[in-house]
């Protein structure tokens, strides 16, 4: 009891600092927070039905960038404020989704195989996008500007702040909703697939229902998380928001926070993108004081073998690592009282 | 004694093997029924047969009456019958009580009620102190628990055991056999798949003899031990001596 007490304090604290930050921070490093929350926004999506069910897609690209280019081009073509564009952008994210979703779990799909499907779709889309003209192509869309008051109706803001404050409440509402769903019987359900899908099935569990359950969850936030990055970039072309480098780039916070864990994905995008931001700023350093040449893509070099050590030592995630911690720490308080 | 199980001729080929050629079984309310014989006689097929794991390619399962061929595993599961894996598939990713908790889903949505009736299970089958043990540090002997709990927990009327005996020692075994005739007091019908002819011979209400998918005998576990075509290909000669 007390300890629930704490832990509710803790979160309304954290809740409250994160509110606030905008007051505090600004520019460069309020931007780092949007993208941060923004890329662990995403992750927690993917979660569902990656980490919690277990189904590794690397297509979740594709329903960002639905969400992304649905928005955008109602916007633009008929005039349809995003407010209203990415749910409808999200709607289809979610049909995809089950299209492809129904197809993979119906005829038993798994693992690596399910994989390469989700693969090859976000390919395919990519490259219908890139090149369909209608869709801008490899160009890309540029969202019109609204100046004025109605401006935030359009889901257009001229300041950082307020798009600070739309990913932390959507960042808040999915980490609610996968909170609400691991405390379920679906939570439990998508948990023992992951673990054995025949032993889940002999015990009266739907597989297939509920891996579509997940991905129907899955894709429908994940596409609303295309449609603030449009908002916020005024801009989108389909190597940006689908295809299968950015499908990558969403499955690695969640991998290096933890799989199937409710802050995973979150604490895997605090650490990923300030390295990455810190490798770049380590090559500018070699580069500008030592008059280095030829250094392009250090810090993608970098990058990469940090990644590569945080797998190695951490392979269940951070989260991962904090249990085994924990767990030592328990072990080690036996061992004393003993 | 009411038909709980009956199984019509059934039949299943893979590829150019026969598995199954046409087998007839009947299980009973309230009995235990043993299936033996020799590997490959196809005892696990015809589990997977009727759990729905496998589509027979003929004959028909009846479970209460009612026609279950051909239905998908979850459906069976939640009209009663559950079953155990030879080779144990627990949930590594969760813990001892978080997979008897989804067992016990499979009759309600309540997590709280599903938790509640996962704790006596555990409770029944003497698992309390390893509720909060990571399941892949599990003994063998608390695995095959694991695996009876969790399917003891979707409250079957059918509960098939595949070899949960196997890697046993003969302390654990005798446990295990208290454990499968309380099941059996507590209305739980059991057929069961087994190599330890000391348990099966202590269970059995009637025993089933396989043998490349053909059932050679049926009947009386007393009986079965001098039938002299079950000796020639299951029991060898030592056992003909009891």
């Amino acid at each position: 009891m007390r300890n629930r007490v704490s832990t509710t304090i803790f979160f309304l604290l954290l809740g409250f600092l994160f509110l606030v930050a905008p007051l505090y921070v600004g520019g460069y490093l309020l931007e780092i927070l949007i993208i941060v929350l923004w890329l662990g926004y995403l992750g927690s999506c993917w979660n569902i039905i990656g980490g919690y069910a277990g189904q590794i897609s690397l297509g979740h690209g594709t329903f960002v960038g639905l969400g992304a280019y649905t928005s955008t081009l109602l916007f633009s073509r008929l005039g349809l404020t995003p407010w209203i564009g990415m749910f409808l952008g999200a709607i289809l994210a979610m049909a995809i989704g089950l299209f492809v979703g129904f197809l993979c779990f119906r005829f038993r799909v798994r693992g690596a195989y399910f994989l390469l499907i989700t693969m090859a779709m976000t390919e395919i889309v990519r490259l219908c996008f890139e090149n369909i003209d209608f869709f801008g192509s490899t160009v890309g869309l540029f969202i019109p500007t609204m100046k004025g008051p109605t401006a935030p109706l359009l889901y257009q803001f001229d300041q950082k702040w307020p798009f600070y404050l739309i990913i932390l409440g959507m960042t808040a509402g999915i980490l609610w909703i996968t909170f609400l769903m691991e405390r379920s019987k679906i939570g439990f359900y998508l948990k023992a697939i992951k673990g054995d899908e025949d032993a889940a099935r002999s015990l009266g569990v739907s597989a297939a229902r509920y891996k579509l359950l997940a991905m129907a969850l899955s894709s429908f936030f994940i596409a609303l998380g295309g449609t603030f990055y449009a908002q916020y970039r005024m801009y989108i072309r389909p190597d940006l928001v689908m295809g299968i480098h950015f499908s990558v780039e969403i499955v690695l916070a969640p991998i290096i926070g933890g799989l199937g864990t409710l802050f995973g994905p979150i604490l895997g995008a605090f650490l990923m993108i300030p390295l990455e931001e810190l490798s770049r700023l380590l090559t500018d350093f070699l580069k500008h004081s030592f008059r280095m040449k030829g250094l392009i893509g250090l810090h993608l070099i970098t990058y990469g073998v940090a990644l590569i050590l945080m797998v190695r030592f951490m392979p269940y995630g951070i989260i991962g690592l904090f249990q085994r911690l924990k767990g030592r720490w328990a072990k080690n308080e036996e061992i004393i009282r003993d | 004694m009411k038909k709980l199980l009956e199984i019509d001729r059934l039949k299943k080929n893979f590829g150019g093997l026969s598995a199954l050629i046409g087998v007839d079984l009947l299980v009973s309310e309230g009995q235990i029924k043993s299936i033996i014989g020799p590997n490959g006689a196809g005892k696990t097929t015809l589990f997977n047969l009727i759990t729905g794991f496998y589509r027979p390619d003929e004959g028909r399962i009846l479970f209460r009456g009612k026609d279950i061929t051909g239905l998908s595993p979850e459906d069976i599961a939640f009209f009663g019958i559950g079953r155990t894996f030879q080779l144990v598939k627990p949930f590594l990713n969760m813990t001892l009580l978080e997979n008897v908790m989804v067992g016990a889903l499979n009759r309600t949505a309540n997590v709280k009620e599903a938790r509640k009736r996962a704790m006596d299970i555990i409770g029944f089958l003497g698992l309390e102190e390893k509720v909060k043990t990571p399941t892949d540090a599990l003994t063998i002997e608390d695995r095959k628990r694991l695996e009876v709990a969790r399917a003891l927990a979707t409250s079957p009327s059918l509960l098939l055991l595949d070899e949960v005996m196997a890697g046993l020692n003969p302390a654990e075994i005798n446990g295990m056999i208290e454990l499968i005739q309380t099941m059996r007091n507590g209305d739980v019908t059991i057929l069961l798949i087994e190599h330890v002819m000391h348990a099966v011979l202590t269970l059995s209400d009637e025993v089933v003899v396989l043998n490349y998918g053909e059932k050679i005998y049926e009947g009386d576990p007393k009986r079965v031990v001098k039938d002299p075509k079950v000796i020639e290909v299951y029991l060898g000669e030592e056992y003909s001596l009891i």
